[in-house]
């Protein structure tokens, strides 16, 4: 019984509705891409960052259009609305993680549930450190290093390519 | 007990292509179960040493991926390729996607290739490493049963009682190399469930048409076909996995969903000249 009643709690938040703009929002990646558009293709007007807050000013399909502090500037553009949650919500699912919503962007380990500690001991115990440089090799690709002049190869690819263009 | 992960998949399955379920794990712990499944896939294969054809590989991912749903997550999209003959493809947690030599050399257009990249994207999007670290995380062996119900809910969500939720937590974590041993496992042997496989399909075709990509859907048809036609010993993933669709059976419905759908892109000789190009130095 106790089972069936989760469930439908579980069910039943699923299907709540988000919020409605405007309403502040929590990046949750490491950078997200704040653009003149509501499409990956649009230019990039610049970076927002891990834990950095939006306003959220309206949603069109999986992007928003939020208001954004950028270097010191307001920023207005468009956002994939799947590296932002809604700060009640993004606080809360730290939080039930056993982490500290409050905790600075660039401070790693806070959020507990799956973090740096617990690579560490994964590491450790399953003798992985060689695999992991491998992993961190890879993610520390020049092409990967700025998703904004990433940007630039992708157009020069694309072209090259003769695939889809961009608006710019 | 299984009701949770049933009640979840079915709620990932409902929401289509351009949903997929809520955030149930910070994206942030979903890159470190993420970097653990990268790790342990580089302790079984080897990568290839050709860095470029790794970053000819991370361009057509990234040029499918940025027009996903999901273009961004915790690090972005980490596309790898490993020195291994079997054709089989892996997505992990947070867009850590491997490709095998072998896939890589079942392909014969960049238009194939960005087709099997998108169809591992569509699992990234829809989720399915997630759902399927929360149905290791339902398994009663690793916790005991009186806090599963609460635990999984609370964790699942984020929203219930801190303290059942952080014991929930703390069982992950404890567990932590079982569950990405299990989840890796899984993942070489079987991929994803079936109707996830179908929905990463479907999911893979619509990017791939997308404004800014372009990319022919029929690659995916193309590259099913030839698997579908020239059956291997190799019983893994992208082949004939335990619970990974027949290949004739998703060709049928890519094909199907193609027509039903109107999707068209474009074809190029100048794709298929650099991706021939560039795959020479493993094509003997």
């Amino acid at each position: 019984m106790h089972e069936i009643l989760v469930s439908l709690v579980l069910v039943g938040v699923m299907v709540q509705d988000p919020p409605k703009p405007p309403y502040e929002a929590t990046v949750q990646v490491k950078s997200a891409v704040v653009r003149d558009g509501a499409s990956s293709t649009a230019e990039p007007l610049g970076t927002v960052k891990l834990r950095d807050t939006v306003t959220v000013l309206e949603i069109q399909g999986t992007f928003a259009r939020v208001k954004a502090t950028i270097d010191g500037k307001e920023v207005e553009g468009w956002i994939s609305s799947k590296s932002i949650m809604d700060s009640p919500t993004y606080k809360s699912t730290v939080q039930a993680a056993g982490g500290d919503p409050k905790a600075g962007a660039e401070s790693h380990g806070y959020t507990k549930g799956f973090d740096p500690k617990t690579e560490a001991d994964f590491k450790s115990t399953e003798h992985l450190e060689a695999e992991y440089a491998k992993v961190d090799g890879m993610e520390s690709t020049e092409f990967r290093r700025d998703l904004v002049k990433q940007d630039k190869k992708l157009r020069e690819f694309r072209k090259a390519g003769n695939l889809g263009e961009f608006r710019k | 007990m299984n009701r949770f992960a049933i009640v979840l998949a079915a709620a990932a399955i409902a929401t289509g292509c351009g949903g997929g379920p809520e955030p149930k794990l910070t994206e942030e712990n979903e890159y470190y179960a993420g970097r653990a499944v990268g790790a342990l896939t580089l302790r079984r294969y080897k990568s290839l040493d050709n860095p470029a054809i790794n970053e000819y590989v991370n361009l057509v991912g990234y040029t499918v991926a940025m027009a996903s749903d999901r273009p961004e997550t915790f690090k972005g999209y980490t596309f790898g390729v490993l020195d291994a003959d079997e054709p089989n493809a892996i997505a992990g947690p947070s867009g850590f996607i491997f490709i095998t030599r072998g896939l890589l050399l079942v392909c014969e257009t960049e238009d194939e290739l960005a087709c099997v990249l998108a169809h591992e994207i569509g699992h990234v999007n829809q989720k399915h490493p997630e759902l399927a670290l929360e149905k290791s995380l339902n398994d009663k062996k690793w916790m005991g049963a009186a806090d599963t119900a609460s635990g999984v809910a609370a964790f699942g969500l984020g929203l219930a009682g801190k303290g059942k939720a952080a014991s929930a937590v703390e069982s992950a974590r404890q567990n932590f190399g079982a569950f990405i041993k299990n989840m890796v496992d899984s993942l070489i042997t079987k991929g994803y469930e079936r109707d996830q496989e179908f929905e990463a399909d479907l999911c893979g075709l619509d990017y791939v048409c997308r404004p800014g990509v372009g990319y022919d859907p029929n690659g995916l048809v193309t590259v099913l076909d030839r698997i579908a036609k020239n059956p291997t010993k190799n019983q893994y993933g992208w082949m004939h996995g335990s619970t990974h669709p027949e290949p004739s059976d998703r060709r049928d419905k890519a094909a199907a969903h193609i027509k039903a759908k109107g999707l068209k892109g474009t074809t190029d000789p100048a794709r298929t000249t650099r991706f021939k190009e560039i795959t020479k130095a493993i094509r003997k």
